[in-house]
């Protein structure tokens, strides 16, 4: 009998026990809703503010992290060696103002949200938006601080580079810790995290390093440390990315191993006059081109409709509709444009370039070209093809269109990108050339570092470096030595593939037939004034 | 006749299934691309499980204390499970919008949640204030369950593809297996309790 009585005494005892955990259980879980509906703090930005902090969902990791890995793996973040300078200024990224935005250099972004799913973090997250390559400092010499222009392509930024850099780290099992980097944090800063705030950086870390190590199979091991320079691994180099191969490789899940596409980051100035954007044409409707945009830098169908980060990537690209660049005269007002020259060039201009490119009329009208929005065959044009041949061309933008789920709201039109009902793009498009020297170095792989070359005005380089170059307004463009310096660093091989600086031979090849050197002379005058 | 004595037996072999998979449906929820709208999902999924024990034992013959809280308490927590569902589907998802429910639902589809969520929360209320011999509480008892099977097959069943077809087809399954069993001990001479008398 009273063993009975015991057993139930057991039994109760028990139940009663189940009934206190799985009840601890539930008040913790929803302790944790309300923690996390606490973290979450979002911010609607518009003009440039949405352009230069505005969270476009594309968190990369968290705060504290972004600030300790040059400190914990200088090999990587200073690839040069100390006295190429620091992080920021190895891989190109503009400095950013001390107090403003954490401090962090441009195109960096602050958000409480984590990456991919945008769920709330306790821990500030850094992203990168639009104006971190959107974004460029024109200096005429190392010492000169420069001038920062808004919607220009920039014109060191090795992002590639970085970002292997980065992976590099994450790879470092020993080294890179939850443990180490809260400690490295907590000692370098100064600061100490609280406990949601180290469990975050340790789930992110966990996360991160496992996806990182699952692409390695397919995309093989990032480069690091003096590697990260050498043109021979990294060729794609500063000023320039391969958004296609990160496509194919995000989307399609294939390695693009022979992607040779790289990219010149453009400027986006008045895109308004605009209709067909990327320099194949390819996209239409300027939403779908931005929001494309966020998915190639890491946006997902799920944050991007979150209403905070839709609003950003709307508000970032609305900003650039009427962003004008400043004058050429008022950035250098010491070799401002000869405007006798300038009147005759305009004739050479509307002769020779006006049918594809149109004219500036007015302080903000462009006249678009009779050939406007035409592509040019890529052998026709005679620049480089791998922007527009590389495998999977012709599927990608079914493959993109694919990838939204019916009913989504950014889903884009089928006949916004193309190839697809509205066409093939085997080439490359007849645009507009507002402010034409912020679009330096020029063709869409940057192998033509002036106007004065690309013209014809003087013979196009073969060999030359790439880093962080200043700009020469003579001959309206980048200034790349021959040999490399410390911050020059990048070989740009124009017989490399992909770099091709061949073609575009208007109005006349160098020294070639029709050749005249003094109309090119007032051409290039006449280009500094549009 | 409602939920009376309630054991602590009964209260652990519900609370305690009820407090993990609700748990477990929002926590999970963190692993995925889409923190609300997984927990909205994962949410309606520990509402089925909880609620096809409820089922089973309305439609079973037999009418004892036992069966009957067993019966008050799972469709409770099955609803409790449904509001956590219902909370991320309009407030989160939605935005609280109804007009953006109807636009994005379109009546057909919102217009039986809606009647759903009413109609079964008036019914647990009803499960634990009301003596069931009214006849207006068996008549209203009846159709709240035809209504909660009809909604969760259609969605579990017909409308989604995917894992919660499992819980769809063990529903189904769990009901017509019950119905069989009823109309079985009906057809035989110690008749069963009628229909709805809990
Ligand atoms: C990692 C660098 C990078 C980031 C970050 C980036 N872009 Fe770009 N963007 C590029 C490159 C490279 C191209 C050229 C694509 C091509 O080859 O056509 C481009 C092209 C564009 C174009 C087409 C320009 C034209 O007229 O043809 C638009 C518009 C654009 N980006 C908007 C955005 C927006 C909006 C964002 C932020 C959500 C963004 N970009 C973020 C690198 C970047
Ligand atoms: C047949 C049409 C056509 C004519 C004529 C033409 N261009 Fe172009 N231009 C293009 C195309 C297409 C591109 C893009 C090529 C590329 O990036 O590979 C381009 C690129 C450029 C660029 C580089 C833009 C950038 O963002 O890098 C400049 C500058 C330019 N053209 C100036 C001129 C000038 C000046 C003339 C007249 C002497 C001229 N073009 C004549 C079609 C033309």
């Amino acid at each position: 009998m009273s063993d009975i009585r015991a057993r139930d005494k057991w039994i109760r005892a028990g139940q009663a026990t189940s009934i206190v955990i799985a009840g601890l259980l539930l008040l913790g879980t929803l302790s944790l809703l309300i923690a996390e509906n606490s973290w979450l703090k979002t911010q609607t930005r518009t003009g440039r503010d949405a352009f230069l902090y505005g969270d476009t969902g594309t968190e990369i990791m968290p705060l504290p992290v972004l600030q300790v890995l040059p400190v914990m793996f200088p090999e990587n973040f200073q690839p040069g060696g100390a006295e190429a300078g620091d992080w920021v200024q190895q891989f190109g990224f503009i400095p950013g103002t001390p107090g403003v935005n954490e401090g962090l250099p441009v195109g960096f972004f602050v958000s409480t949200r984590r990456p991919q799913s945008g769920g709330p973090s306790p821990v500030l997250f850094a992203g990168v938006n639009c104006s971190l390559c959107h974004t460029a400092v024109i200096r005429r010499n190392d010492s000169d601080k420069g001038q920062v222009i808004y919607g220009m392509g920039t014109l060191s930024l090795d992002f590639i580079a970085w970002v292997d850099a980065f992976k590099t780290s994450v790879l470092d099992e020993k080294r890179m810790t939850a443990k180490s980097l809260i400690d490295t944090y907590e000692r370098e800063f100064h600061k100490s995290l609280g406990i949601a705030e180290k469990g975050m950086i340790a789930a992110w870390l966990l996360q991160t390093r496992k996806t990182v190590q699952g692409t390695l199979p397919r995309l093989d091991a990032p480069y690091g440390g003096a590697d990260l320079r050498n043109a021979a691994m990294m060729p794609n180099g500063p000023s320039r990315t391969q958004p296609f191969r990160n496509l194919v490789r995000n989307i399609m899940n294939r390695p693009a191993l022979l992607d040779h596409g790289y990219c010149k980051i453009p400027a986006l100035l008045e895109q308004e006059h605009r209709d067909w954007g990327q320099f194949d044409g390819s996209v239409h409707n300027r939403l779908t081109r931005s929001v494309l945009a966020a998915i190639a830098v890491g946006a997902t169908m799920n944050n991007l409709i979150l209403p905070d980060i839709s609003s950003s990537v709307t508000n970032a690209i609305d900003y650039t509709m009427k962003l004008q660049a400043p004058k050429f005269a008022d950035i250098f007002p010491d070799a401002p444009p000869d405007s006798k020259k300038a009147e005759r060039g305009k004739v050479v201009y509307m002769t020779h370039c006006d049918s594809c490119h149109g004219h500036r009329q007015g302080a903000s009208d462009w006249v678009q070209g009779a050939r406007h929005d035409e592509v040019i065959p890529a052998n026709q044009i005679g620049t480089d093809r791998e922007r527009v041949s590389f495998r999977y061309y012709d599927v990608l933008a079914q493959v993109l269109f694919d990838h939204f789920p019916p009913g989504h709201p950014l889903k884009p039109r089928r006949e916004d990108i193309r190839p697809g009902p509205a066409g093939t793009t085997h080439g490359y498009i007849n645009n507009t050339l507002e402010s034409v020297y912020a679009r330096a170095p020029y063709l869409h792989n940057g192998s033509v570092n002036t106007l004065a070359e690309l013209i014809n005005l003087k013979p196009r380089r073969a060999l030359f470096y790439r880093g962080d170059n200043t700009y020469d307004p003579k001959d309206v463009g980048l200034i790349a030595p021959d040999r490399p310096d410390l911050k020059r660093y990048f070989m740009f091989d124009t017989a490399q593939p992909g770099n091709s600086y061949k073609g575009h031979d208007y109005p006349w090849a160098y020294n070639g037939p029709g050749w005249n050197q003094p109309e090119l002379a007032d051409l290039i005058e006449y280009l500094k004034t549009i | 006749m409602k939920a009376r004595d309630i054991t602590l037996t009964e209260f652990t072999n519900t609370f305690v299934p009820f407090a993990l998979l609700v748990s477990m449906a929002l926590l999970a929820a963190e692993a995925t691309q889409a923190l609300p709208k997984y927990r909205m999902i994962y949410a309606i999924w520990a509402s089925l499980a909880l609620t096809i024990p409820s089922l089973c034992l309305f439609i079973l013959p037999g009418d004892t204390q036992h069966q009957r809280n067993y019966w008050t308490l799972f469709w409770t927590f099955g609803y409790l499970a449904y509001l956590v569902h219902f909370y991320y589907a309009v407030f989160v998802h939605y935005h609280g919008s109804l007009s953006e429910v109807f636009s994005h639902q379109g009546v057909k589809i919102a217009g039986p949640n809606f009647l759903l969520t009413g109609l079964w929360g008036l019914d647990v209320v009803l499960a634990w204030t009301a003596d069931a011999s009214h006849r207006w509480v068996r008549i209203e008892r009846v159709i709240s369950h035809i209504v909660v099977i009809g909604i969760f097959f259609v969605s579990s069943v017909v409308i989604f593809k995917g894992s919660v077809n499992i819980l769809g087809y063990l529903m189904t399954g769990s009901v017509l297996v019950c119905l069989a069993i009823r109309l079985f001990t009906k057809l035989t001479p110690s008749a069963a309790p009628e229909l709805g008398a809990r």
